[in-house]
């Protein structure tokens, strides 16, 4: 699904350039389960962003559903994006003035559907992510947990084929941690969805069926 | 239309959050749209009150007055005055004058039944009453027949007065003008008041032109009136006047006002008045217009995040673009509605004071709300464009 070749990504720090990713080759599979583990600083993020269309890398090859994406015009590239990708952050990144409700809907509002399909739709994933009766509250009303809750039912409102997930329970306990953990693992056993996970934390990795660490931008080895 | 929908609730949501800051911002909006609204509606309304005046006359007038060049001749024999005869000779002379009215303002003490009446008197010839429209609610006009005799036609609001002074039935009856007693043959209807005649009608005793002379003894010709031919080109028609009257009264200067010019002026220093106000108000809104750029820069700013959030989950520069330009427009647009109330307001009271009576004209809030939504757009595009480059990665890094 996805193939990642050669892909080199450094930033400009005033003087210096500095190389995050040095030749980064990757494939990504259909109904992967997938953790990148690494020390911080190492480049997870950036390969993430790279992968979820965010960034563009200096130099390599991207391929998703066998279509080069690193040349795309960047409309193109947010309307991918918007059907394709759902992302997770380490902090939730819901908006804070809207509810949970209009927070999981937001994504549908860029494909022009009308508020009337969007609302079922909405209050089904809010359902399923156990936070049906919190539909009204602001992220500021709800626990961490929570609040990584309505991000992921953002996340899958969409219908993505491929879920990026920023050390999704990083910022959480390890209970809450636990249960976020459970959605990813359901989602992918029961839908299908491919799903990256990007952690510190072994004990996540471990609940992953492939795992593959990063170190100062090279992926040291392909877990199987 | 989701999404327009979406960016104006936001866009309310935000503005609300931040009252203060945003108030400021349509403050500037509000003044400079209420000053424009108020100006243009002030000017509008003064032309139509002016140009009313001349709906009941007509715009085919032209009033001359006669007076002397120099002192040298202050002793003037009656030669060097412009007489009645010289007046009709002159309307039969030039064929563009349609009917010609000389008049003679005279002032002195109107007295009915031994009570004292406000009111000036004046010498008319019969032709005055069709120049300048007077309506009779009883009897009949000054006719050329009644030569200089003590006959006298009474104004609407004299008429009034009488008749709270005696029961009687007033033509008929004789009024005191100075020492004389003159018979009253005809009342006057009310008036549309008009400044191209020297006197108010409603409050004017109109004798023979003839029997001047017996209310004061130089009384002479200083204004005449006249109906044109429509259409005919004024200045030549002054011209035409002017050589006459140097022929015979060559002492005599010709001092011409046309209805048509007055108009013509009043609406061109309208203008200039409405350019000039204009300009006031487009500086109100240049302050509020930079207002509401401070206020979506600083909303940009703040909101740096939700755009990478928004760029993450699949929106694109026009979408982020359009997000703070609907609201940049909201707030121009809220300023812009409080404005043109307070600048209709504003006009209406101050036309109510002048005693204007009120008209509300339709082009001056369309021109406040088109000018404060303008606004919007023109201040809030960089703001905007600016939030739609913005770099995604940048905005969501936090380590
Ligand atoms: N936008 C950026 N500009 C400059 N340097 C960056 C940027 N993004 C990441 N980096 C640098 O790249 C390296 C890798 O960052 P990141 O991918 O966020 O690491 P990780 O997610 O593994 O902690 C870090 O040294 C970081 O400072
Ligand atoms: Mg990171």
């Amino acid at each position: 699904m996805i193939e990642l070749r050669d892909i080199v990504k450094s930033y400009q720090m005033g003087e210096a350039t500095q190389t995050v990713l040095h030749g980064v080759s990757l494939d990504i599979y259909k109904n992967d389960l997938l953790a990148i583990m690494g020390a911080s600083g190492s480049g997870k993020s950036t390969l993430m962003n790279i992968i979820g269309l965010l960034d563009r890398p200096n130099s390599g090859s991207y391929h998703l559903h066998g279509r080069e994406v690193s040349t795309l015009q960047n409309v193109e590239l947010a309307q991918l994006r918007n059907e394709t990708i759902g992302f997770v952050f380490q902090q939730f990144f819901l908006l804070p003035r809207l509810t949970a409700e209009q927070n999981v809907g937001l994504p549908l509002t860029y494909r022009q559907m009308s508020q009337r399909e969007i609302k079922p739709l909405v209050m089904a994933m809010l359902d399923r992510v156990g936070m049906a009766d919190r539909a009204h509250h602001r992220p500021s009303e709800l626990s961490g947990g929570q609040q990584q809750r309505v991000a992921i039912a953002r996340a899958l409102i969409g219908k993505p084929a491929l879920i990026l997930a920023d050390e999704p329970t990083g910022a959480l306990d390890t209970k809450t941690g636990d249960e976020v953990m459970e959605l990813f693992l359901n989602l992918n056993r029961d839908e299908n969805t491919t799903v990256v996970i990007i952690t510190h934390d072994p004990d996540i990795a471990k609940q992953c069926r492939r795992c593959i660490h990063i170190s100062d931008g090279n992926i040291l080895n392909d877990g199987d | 239309m989701t999404v327009i929908k979406q960016h104006f609730q936001q866009a309310l949501a935000n503005i609300r959050s931040s009252k203060l800051r945003s108030f400021l911002a349509m403050l500037g909006i509000l003044v400079g749209t209420a000053a424009v609204v108020a100006l243009i509606s002030i000017g509008e309304l003064a032309t139509h009150k002016a140009l009313q005046q001349f709906k009941a006359l007509g715009t085919d007038l032209l009033a001359i007055s006669l007076f002397q060049t120099s002192t040298t001749t202050k002793n003037t024999s009656d030669a060097k005055v412009f007489s009645l005869p010289e007046a009709n000779l002159m309307s039969d002379t030039i064929p563009t004058i349609k009917a010609i009215a000389p008049y003679i303002s005279l002032y002195g003490n109107i007295n009915y039944e031994t009570h004292k009446i406000n009111g000036s008197i004046a010498g008319v010839v019969a032709e005055l009453q069709p120049v300048i429209k007077i309506k009779l609610s009883k009897g009949r006009f000054i006719s050329p027949l009644d030569r200089a005799s003590y006959y006298c036609v009474v104004g609407h609001d004299i008429a009034q007065d009488m008749k709270r002074f005696s029961y009687k039935s007033i033509v008929g009856n004789q009024i005191l003008l100075g020492n004389t007693y003159f018979t009253v043959v005809g009342v006057a209807e009310k008036w549309q008041e008009n400044t191209f005649f020297n006197q108010n009608v409603n409050r004017l005793v109109m004798i023979p032109i003839l029997t001047s002379k017996v209310i004061r003894k130089n009384a002479q010709i200083h204004n005449i009136i006249m109906r044109i031919k429509p259409n005919i080109n004024i200045t030549h028609l002054t011209n035409d006047i002017k050589a006459f009257v140097s022929l015979h009264s060559p002492f005599l200067q010709v001092f011409p006002r046309s209805a048509k010019q007055i108009i013509e002026s009043m609406k061109q220093s309208s203008q200039i008045f409405t350019l000039l106000l204009g300009f006031i108000g487009g500086i109100s809104l240049l302050v509020g217009g930079i207002g509401v750029m401070n206020v979506m820069i600083a909303s940009v700013a703040e909101r740096h995040r939700e755009i990478g959030i928004r760029m993450a989950i699949g929106a694109n520069r026009k979408d982020i673009q359009l997000l703070f330009l609907t609201e940049s427009i909201i707030l121009a647009l809220l300023g812009g509605i409080l404005g043109v109330i307070l600048g209709i307001s504003t006009s209406l009271i101050i036309s109510y004071f002048v005693g204007w009576g009120y008209k509300i004209f339709w082009i001056p809030p369309i021109i406040g709300f088109g000018v404060s939504a303008a606004t919007g757009v023109f201040f809030g595009y960089y703001p905007a464009y600016r939030a739609s480059r913005l770099d995604p990665i940048q905005t969501l890094r936090y380590d």
